[in-house]
């Protein structure tokens, strides 16, 4: 049976990030800026992602003169989905949490 | 390699001697020569022109199994637009480090225990059936037959995707497995040779004073005998995953430096 593992807080945050705007592609390196990673850390959560089809990828059509394509990313609608649920199950520990906190003060 | 020979040659109970020093750095040097021509052929990122972190990430970025080319290819062009040197250096880095992590799968793992465990087999037998025979010691055995273990690793690994890569990483990890396994069984036979015969398990050598048992178990451990087992050691995983890849269907040199 596949079990539905929740995902590190690197690739939660990846996630999130590419879902602040998820119709826009996105760099690699401007991830890791962003979010404070490491590359060694941003590029294998997004190859994860990409070969979970989370997250598509494509080549820049119009570069830079003189400088190579660059890779971007954005999320998929099946990261989208992840996206869902992961907030989902965000606000779900913030209400329990806040329920304790209520029923510890009364 | 000369220097290294003449420290050899120096070692023996004949002393330095030019012949013997030439026949030996031939012997370990062609080896290691050949090891580093593949080198500089399959993995040509080295030779790129360059600052240290274009160099490393077109060397780690060079000769990636084919599901992963477009990967390095991204990673090369993502560093075309770092201009801060200390970023620089910790995306190439970065890069380094996740190309080693997609270099070592489960089947290098499984080949590197598999490689660990045969040696350790191996080191064992050649100690009982020398301690049995003319104790001639262990180190034959464990330096050349273990070699052709370790030549089987490279090539068992870079086997399946045809990738040299692979097969480079997967068979150093197979040596430093093999290492430990051969350590591992040499040290306690050292001791049982040491019981037994009053010899040091590696060459069979019987030493002039008593041997005392830590001594003993410590031989397997001395810089030259470490040293001879790396020198011909390493260049074996590299022919191996050479052998493995076979014929490339496309020059690796175009392949690496492609964007």
């Amino acid at each position: 049976m596949k079990r539905d593992r929740r995902p590190s807080p690197q690739t939660a945050a990846v996630l999130m990030a590419l879902a602040e705007d998820p119709s826009a592609w996105t760099y690699g390196y401007e991830l890791c800026r962003r979010l404070d990673l490491k590359a060694g850390t941003v590029y294998p959560i997004l190859i994860r992602l990409a070969e979970r089809g989370q997250v598509e990828t494509t080549w820049e059509t119009e570069p830079e003169p003189g400088r190579p394509p660059r890779h971007l990313y954005r999320l998929s609608a099946k990261g989208a989905e992840v996206v869902r649920s992961l907030r989902a199950g965000e606000a779900a520990r913030e209400a329990a949490s806040s329920l304790r906190t209520a029923a510890a003060s009364e | 390699m000369l220097v290294l020979a003449a420290l050899l040659s120096a070692a023996t109970p004949e002393g330095f001697d030019l012949g013997q020093t030439f026949l030996v750095a031939l012997f370990f040097g062609l080896p290691l020569a050949g090891a580093l021509a593949v080198l500089a052929y399959r993995l040509p990122g080295a030779v790129v022109a360059g600052d240290p972190a274009t160099r490393l990430v077109a060397l780690v970025t060079a000769d990636l199994p084919p599901a992963r080319r477009e990967w390095g290819a991204a990673m090369r062009a993502e560093l075309t637009i770092i201009d801060d040197a200390p970023d620089r250096r910790r995306f190439a880095l970065g890069c380094a480090v996740t190309a080693v992590r997609m270099s070592v799968t489960g089947r290098s793992w499984a080949v590197a225990t598999a490689a660990g465990a045969s040696v350790a087999v191996l080191t064992l037998v050649a100690s009982r059936v020398s301690l049995s025979g003319e104790r001639g010691g262990i180190m034959l055995a464990t330096v050349y037959l273990s070699a052709l273990i370790l030549f089987a690793a490279g090539a068992v690994n870079s086997r399946p995707d045809r990738s040299f890569r692979s097969g480079l990483i997967g068979g150093l990890l197979a040596a430093g497995a093999a290492l430990v396994g051969m350590l591992m069984v040499a040290t306690v036979e050292a001791v049982h040779w040491e019981l037994v015969a009053g010899a040091f398990v590696m060459d069979g050598d019987i030493p002039k004073g008593d041997l005392g048992r830590v001594e003993a178990a410590l031989d397997p451990l001395s810089p030259h005998f470490l040293l001879l087992h790396l020198l011909v050691w390493v260049p074996m995983p590299v022919f191996g995953a050479l052998v493995g890849t076979g014929r490339s269907v496309e020059n690796p040199r175009l392949v690496a430096l492609r964007l």
